[in-house]
C-alpha cells in the first residue's frame, strides 16, 4: 500500500506542520469539499462541509473506501498527475455526482470534491449569459442597419432634391437659401456616418474591404480636399511622400477616413504656422509592408495628462475647447479604434503651444500590380466571399454579369424579372442584390419595394444595387426612393461593380449564421 | 469598333477570347430580334411597347460598348419616353428609328469583321 503513495521525505502528518493553518484556511473557501487520507486510508482530515456532510469524527479513522471505492486506483494514477474526473459517493439510498481532484504526496493523498450539480449549474448560466449577449449584439446590428437606412434614405432625399433645385432657375436669394439647405444636409449626413461608423466599431461589425490603393494618390487627393481649408487659415500644408510606395491591399474607404479625421484637426487646431503629412515605408519584408503615416501640427497642442482622454469618445481637452472649435468628439476614437482594426498603432506626442504629432503604423499586403489584367487574377481573394442575386431580363447582359462575378469569385444565382427576384428571396438567403429596373411582368422598383415591406420578417436588410442604363439625376432619385441602396450605371466596369459590392458587403451589419 | 471591343475588354474582366467572341455573338442575336420587332412592327407598336424594347437594346449596347447603338437607341428611348401616351407614328419617331436601324447594320458589320480578322469565326 505504502508504494502507491509519493515517496516520503519526513514522515510528517499534514495537520501537524506548520502550514495546517493556512492550510485549513484554504480548504474553508468556497463550497468544495476537502479531504485528506494517509497511507492506510484512513481519512485524517475533512474541511467543515464534509465533516457536516459526512458526519466525520477525526478520532474514528474512517476509512477511505467508504466514500470513495476505487481510491487505491485513483492514488496509483495520481502518482505521476493529479486525477481529475467524475465520481459517484453513496448516500445510503441515493447518490452524488461530484468532480474528484485528487493528487498524493508524502504518504497522504490531498482530495478535492465539487457538486457536478452546481458546476452544470454554472456552465447552464455561462451558456445563457452568451446567448444574452449574442441576442444583444444581434440586436445592436439590427439596429445599425435600420438607423443607417432609415436616417440616409430621407437624408439622400433632401440633399438629392436641393442639389435637382439648384439646377432650376431660382432667385439668387432663393438659390442661398438651397445652398444652406444642401450644406446642412450634407453636415447631418456626416454626422450620422461619424455616429453610425462609432456604433459599428464599439459592435465590433466594422468590416474592412480589400482592394489595392495608390497610396500616392491617395495623399494627392488628401492634399486636394484641406488645401483651400489651409490656405483660407493662412497656414502651410506639406505633404511628402517617400519614394517607391508600392500599391497596397486595403480599405481606402477606412484609411481614408483615419487621416482626414487627423489632418482635420491638425488644421482646425492650427492658426499660424504648418501642417506637415507624411507618409514613409517603416518596413518591408517579403510580400508585406508597414507603412508610418505623421500629420504633425504648429497648433495649440495639449498637455501629456489628456493624452489618453483625445482617444475617449465624446471627450475634447475641455469644454471651452468644445465651446470654441465644436466636433462630436468622435474623431478621434473612430480614428483610434479603425487603426486597431487594422491592426495598427497610433501614438502622438504634444505639448502646450507647440503643436502635434500624430504618428500612425499600419501593416498592410503588397499588391501584386495596378493593371485591371492582374486585379481580376490577383490570388488575394475578396474579404467575403458573398451570394449575389442578379435580376435581369436581357440574356446578353446576364452571362455578362454572370462572368464577371464569377470571375470576382462570388456564388451567382440569376431571374429574369422582378418577380422571380422576390420569390428567390424568400427562399433563398442573399448577400446582395443586382436589380435591373426596367424587367417585364415586375420591374426592379416594385421589387425593391415588396423586398423591403417583407424584410422585418426575415430580421435582415440586403443591400440592392440598382443596374440602370441612365445617368440622369431622377432616375437614380427613383432608384433610392423605392429602396434600393445604390446603383450602377451601365457599361457594369468590373471595378465599379467589385467595390460597390464590396462596399456594400462591409456595410453589412448583419452577422452570417 | 475594334477600338471599342478594346474598351470592353480593358474594363469589363473578361480576358477569355472565346467568352467575348461568345457574348459579342449572343449581342448580335438578340438585338437583331430586337430591331426586326421595331423595324416590322413599328406602326402597330404603342410608344410604350417600342419603348421596351429599345430600352432594353440601349442597357445591352452599353454594357458591350456598342456605342453607336447606344446613342441611336438613347435618343429613341428618350424620345419615346416624353411620348407614352400617344401613337408612335410620328415623323420623329421614325426618323430615329431609321438612325437607329441604320447604325445597328453598319455596326453589326463592324463586329463581324473584327472577330473574322481576329478570331477567324463569323456569325452566319
Amino acid at each position: 500500500m505504502n508504494s502507491l503513495f509519493t515517496k516520503k521525505k519526513k514522515n510528517i502528518p499534514l495537520e501537524q506542520t506548520p502550514k495546517l493553518a493556512t492550510f485549513q484556511q484554504l480548504a474553508e473557501l468556497g463550497d468544495t469539499l476537502v479531504l485528506i487520507c494517509n497511507e492506510h486510508f484512513e481519512v485524517t482530515y475533512m474541511n467543515s462541509l464534509a465533516t457536516s456532510l459526512f458526519k466525520f469524527n477525526s478520532s474514528d479513522k474512517p476509512s477511505i473506501y467508504q466514500y470513495i471505492k476505487d481510491i487505491d486506483k485513483l492514488i496509483r494514477r495520481a502518482s505521476t498527475n493529479p486525477v481529475k474526473e467524475a465520481i459517484v459517493i453513496p448516500f445510503g439510498w441515493t447518490s452524488k455526482e461530484y468532480y474528484l481532484t485528487l493528487q498524493s504526496f508524502e504518504n497522504q493523498a490531498l482530495i478535492v470534491l465539487k457538486d457536478l450539480e452546481v458546476i452544470n449549474q454554472l456552465k447552464q448560466d455561462v451558456n445563457n449569459i452568451k446567448i444574452t449577449a449574442e441576442g444583444t449584439i444581434k440586436a445592436k446590428s439590427m439596429f445599425l442597419a435600420n438607423m443607417s437606412h432609415e436616417l440616409r434614405t430621407p437624408l439622400n432625399a433632401i440633399i438629392g432634391m436641393s442639389e435637382l433645385l439648384t439646377d432650376t432657375s431660382l432667385e439668387p436669394s432663393q438659390k442661398d437659401l438651397i445652398n444652406n439647405i444642401n450644406q446642412s444636409g450634407n453636415i447631418l449626413y456626416d454626422l450620422i456616418n461619424t455616429i453610425l461608423d462609432f456604433s459599428k466599431l464599439e459592435a465590433n461589425q466594422m468590416g474592412l474591404e480589400a482592394i489595392p490603393i495608390n497610396i500616392n494618390q491617395l495623399m494627392s487627393e488628401l492634399h486636394t480636399l484641406f488645401a483651400h481649408q489651409a490656405s483660407v487659415k493662412k497656414i502651410d500644408l506639406y505633404f511628402e511622400t517617400e519614394d517607391h510606395i508600392p500599391h497596397i491591399i486595403g480599405d481606402p474607404t477606412r484609411l481614408r477616413q483615419i487621416l482626414v479625421n487627423i489632418i482635420g484637426n491638425a488644421i482646425k487646431f492650427t492658426h499660424i504656422g504648418s501642417v506637415k503629412v507624411q507618409v514613409k515605408m517603416k518596413s518591408f519584408v517579403q510580400k508585406n509592408t508597414t507603412l508610418e503615416f505623421t500629420v504633425e501640427d504648429t497648433g495649440i497642442g495639449f498637455s501629456s495628462d489628456v493624452k489618453e482622454k483625445i482617444f475617449m469618445p465624446f471627450a475634447q481637452v475641455d469644454e471651452s475647447i468644445t465651446r470654441q472649435y465644436g466636433g462630436t468628439g468622435l474623431g478621434l476614437p473612430i480614428s483610434k479604434s479603425l487603426v486597431d482594426l487594422h491592426g495598427g498603432t497610433m501614438d502622438v506626442t504634444s505639448a502646450i503651444g507647440k503643436g502635434a504629432k500624430f504618428i500612425i503604423t499600419i501593416p498592410f499586403t503588397l499588391a501584386p500590380t495596378t493593371s485591371l489584367d492582374s486585379f481580376i487574377k490577383q490570388t488575394v481573394p475578396n474579404t467575403v466571399t458573398a451570394k449575389i442575386l442578379v435580376a435581369e431580363d436581357n440574356q446578353t447582359n446576364q452571362k455578362l454579369l454572370t462572368m464577371q462575378l464569377k470571375n470576382l469569385n462570388y456564388d451567382v444565382s440569376v431571374v429574369e424579372n422582378g418577380q422571380q427576384a422576390v420569390e428567390e428571396y424568400f427562399e433563398n438567403d442573399y448577400d446582395v442584390i443586382i436589380m435591373d429596373c426596367q424587367m417585364p411582368i415586375m420591374d426592379g422598383f416594385c421589387a425593391t419595394l415588396i423586398i423591403r415591406q417583407q424584410e422585418e420578417l426575415f430580421d435582415r436588410h440586403v443591400p440592392i444595387i440598382a443596374l440602370t442604363a441612365s445617368a440622369l439625376k431622377e432616375d437614380k432619385e427613383k432608384c433610392i426612393e423605392s429602396g434600393m441602396d445604390d446603383f450602377i450605371t451601365k457599361p457594369v466596369k468590373i471595378e465599379t461593380l467589385n467595390k460597390t459590392i464590396q462596399h456594400w458587403l462591409a456595410q453589412s451589419t448583419v452577422p452570417k449564421e | 469598333m475594334e477600338e471599342n471591343i478594346k474598351l470592353f475588354i480593358q474594363d469589363m474582366g473578361i480576358d477569355s477570347p472565346e467568352d467575348i467572341k461568345n457574348l459579342y455573338f449572343d449581342y448580335l442575336q438578340e438585338t437583331s430580334v430586337i430591331i426586326e420587332q421595331l423595324a416590322s412592327n413599328f406602326s402597330t407598336l404603342t410608344c410604350s411597347e417600342a419603348e421596351k424594347l429599345v430600352h432594353n437594346l440601349k442597357g445591352v449596347s452599353a454594357n458591350l460598348y456598342v456605342q453607336g447603338v447606344y446613342q441611336a437607341a438613347l435618343q429613341l428611348d428618350d424620345y419615346l419616353k416624353g411620348h407614352l401616351g400617344e401613337s408612335i407614328m410620328d415623323a420623329n419617331s421614325c426618323l430615329l428609328l431609321k438612325n437607329l436601324v441604320n447604325t445597328y447594320e453598319k455596326e453589326s458589320k463592324e463586329i463581324n469583321s473584327y472577330f473574322e480578322s481576329n478570331l477567324n469565326s463569323k456569325i452566319g
